[in-house]
């Protein structure tokens, strides 16, 4: 899961209000712990989280900065770094928009009153799962852009009132990867299929399939005692080998291209994609990550001084009343 | 107040803890990279040294008057077997580059050679794994003056030693590998 501000704003206020309702019912069973005492403890963990998540996003930061980038023609398996172009794999057209692109992403969200403040709630969200291909000047590859954080530049943007003046506004955005637009990708290369793995399956399918087939597979009962030999099923195999490999030889053969993809690692979680370059991308998880950082270390701060005054260490005053913010 | 300053320093030491937590980690990272990317040079010389003996056994039966070219591939390809290190295995490397140069330039000579397939085949697969170890000494290349670049700087310079991050070496190619080969033809008399 990816946490942008939006996401991780949304999860701090529902942790308060999750908060606020556990305080109050066990205000209710036993009025023994006060409400704000759990709203502040509470929070010291989200405090705690947003500096975990600070040094995560700084983890991918630094992992981004040191690692040089790739040539396409010769990347190694594992972690890596690409730049190039963005070129279609299929043709790909965006849900709201119609555009022709290589990627996308978008989000419709609905705006709702929300006591006296309104907001926008998210009513439907999609991706592209479609591979497409990375070019620069020595090759090109596949890109994978199943569970990959995008950061990319909002492509659509409108707000618009469904269902006539007394309808609820809605806000569409999308972001999507055009063709020939250049792309940044940092990822973990891996081969798309194990061409002996694969040839193992198939091979285990169409004896599967022979033993089902009675009839056929009394073809192979040279001796006619109505049974298949250790021998007479060693000639079955061999046959199954023989049509396997004709049908293999028959089929078109893979583009070199399409033989390894980058995208999200088993080991290694971290897949940026991104139509910006590799500084910026750096600079905007560093600033997210010492922002949360910050942040975390203010909310931990702040909270521990309401914690604090409602203990009677520090003056009371200093204790935030988090029931009459909720109420 | 007192208390919550030292809350605050407390909180303060465990940010300042954590982050030298991750320049440290950074730093193991940044020099498994780099032992990464020499490997990944490695296995591809180890392709290109494969395909080394196919070439000279095709080459042997159209190049009988080349025998002293032909002996400089086997050579090159023996030194690079004993190479140790960045320096030596550059030196290998480009001996090999500059003998397989010579091969190719004289197998020109050759229309029969060049009209076998095996030869094209062989040709440009190690053509290609030219390329490949060419771009692959580039990103070994970064990747030490990264980590070269890293352990001078602050904060990493206080935790480098503590990684056991050291300066490492480049992979220089040698002179003679960007001149294009000397090339004499021993025509039958």
């Amino acid at each position: 899961m990816t946490f942008t501000f939006k996401r991780t704003r949304r999860l701090f206020v529902g942790a308060c209000f999750a908060v606020f309702a556990l305080g109050q019912a066990l205000h209710l069973f036993g009025g023994q712990v006060s409400v704000d005492a759990v709203c502040d403890v509470t929070l010291i963990f989200v405090g705690a989280g947003l500096i975990v998540y600070g040094f995560n996003v700084l983890r991918e930061e630094r992992l981004i900065a040191d690692t040089p980038t790739s040539r396409v023609r010769s990347v190694a398996m594992g972690v890596a770094e690409l730049a190039g172009i963005a070129r279609e794999k299929l043709p790909l057209v965006s849900p709201l928009t119609g555009a022709g692109c290589v990627y996308y992403r978008y989000l419709v969200e609905e705006e709702r009153q929300s006591g006296r403040s309104k907001e926008w709630v998210t009513v439907d969200q999609g991706e592209s799962s479609q591979p497409f291909y990375l070019e620069d000047e020595t090759g090109r590859i596949l890109v994978d852009p199943d569970g990959g954080e995008t950061i990319l530049n909002c492509a659509y943007r409108e707000t618009k009132r469904e269902g006539g003046w007394l309808g609820r506004r809605r806000r569409y955005s999308e972001w999507r990867i055009t063709q020939g637009q250049p792309v940044f990708v940092m990822g973990t290369v891996r081969k798309l299929k194990d061409a002996i793995l694969e040839r193992r399956v198939r091979l285990t399918e169409k004896l599967q399939a022979l033993k089902r087939d009675k009839e056929r597979l009394m073809s192979f009962d040279t001796d006619k005692d109505g049974a298949i030999s250790g021998e007479e099923w060693e000639a079955a195999v061999r046959v199954a080998q023989d049509e396997l490999l004709r049908e293999q030889v028959s089929e078109a053969p893979v583009k070199p291209e399409d033989d390894v993809a980058i995208g999200k690692g088993d080991a290694e979680k971290t897949f940026v994609l991104s139509d910006r370059g590799e500084s910026a991308v750096v600079q905007g998880m560093a600033l997210k990550g010492y922002g949360s950082l910050v942040g975390g270390f203010g909310v931990a701060m702040l909270v521990s001084m309401s914690l604090l005054a409602r203990a009677g260490v520090l003056p009371g005053h200093l204790a935030i009343q988090w029931h009459n913010i909720f109420s | 107040m007192g208390i919550l300053i030292l809350i605050g320093l407390a909180l303060a030491g465990v940010i300042v803890a954590g982050y030298l937590v991750g320049v440290f980690n950074q730093l193991v990272q940044i020099k498994v990279n780099v032992d990464k990317s020499w490997s990944n040079i490695e296995v591809l010389e180890k392709q290109r040294y494969d395909e080394i003996p196919k070439l000279v056994k095709v080459c042997e039966g159209y190049m009988k008057y080349e025998r002293e070219t032909l002996e400089k591939v086997i050579e090159a390809r023996t030194r690079f077997l004993n190479a140790q290190g960045p320096a030596d295995m550059a030196q290998a490397g480009s001996q090999m580059a500059g003998a397989l140069k010579s091969l190719f330039a004289v197998a020109e000579n050759y229309p029969d050679l060049k009209a076998n397939q095996n030869f094209t085949q062989l040709q440009g697969r190690v053509t290609q794994l030219e390329n490949e170890i060419a771009d692959r000494r580039e990103f070994y290349n970064e990747s030490v003056n990264i980590n070269n670049a890293r352990i001078q700087q602050v904060p990493y310079v206080f935790v480098a030693g503590m990684a056991g991050c050291s300066p490492r070496e480049m992979y220089k190619v040698a002179a003679e590998e960007t001149k294009s080969p000397e090339i004499s033809f021993a025509f039958p008399k």
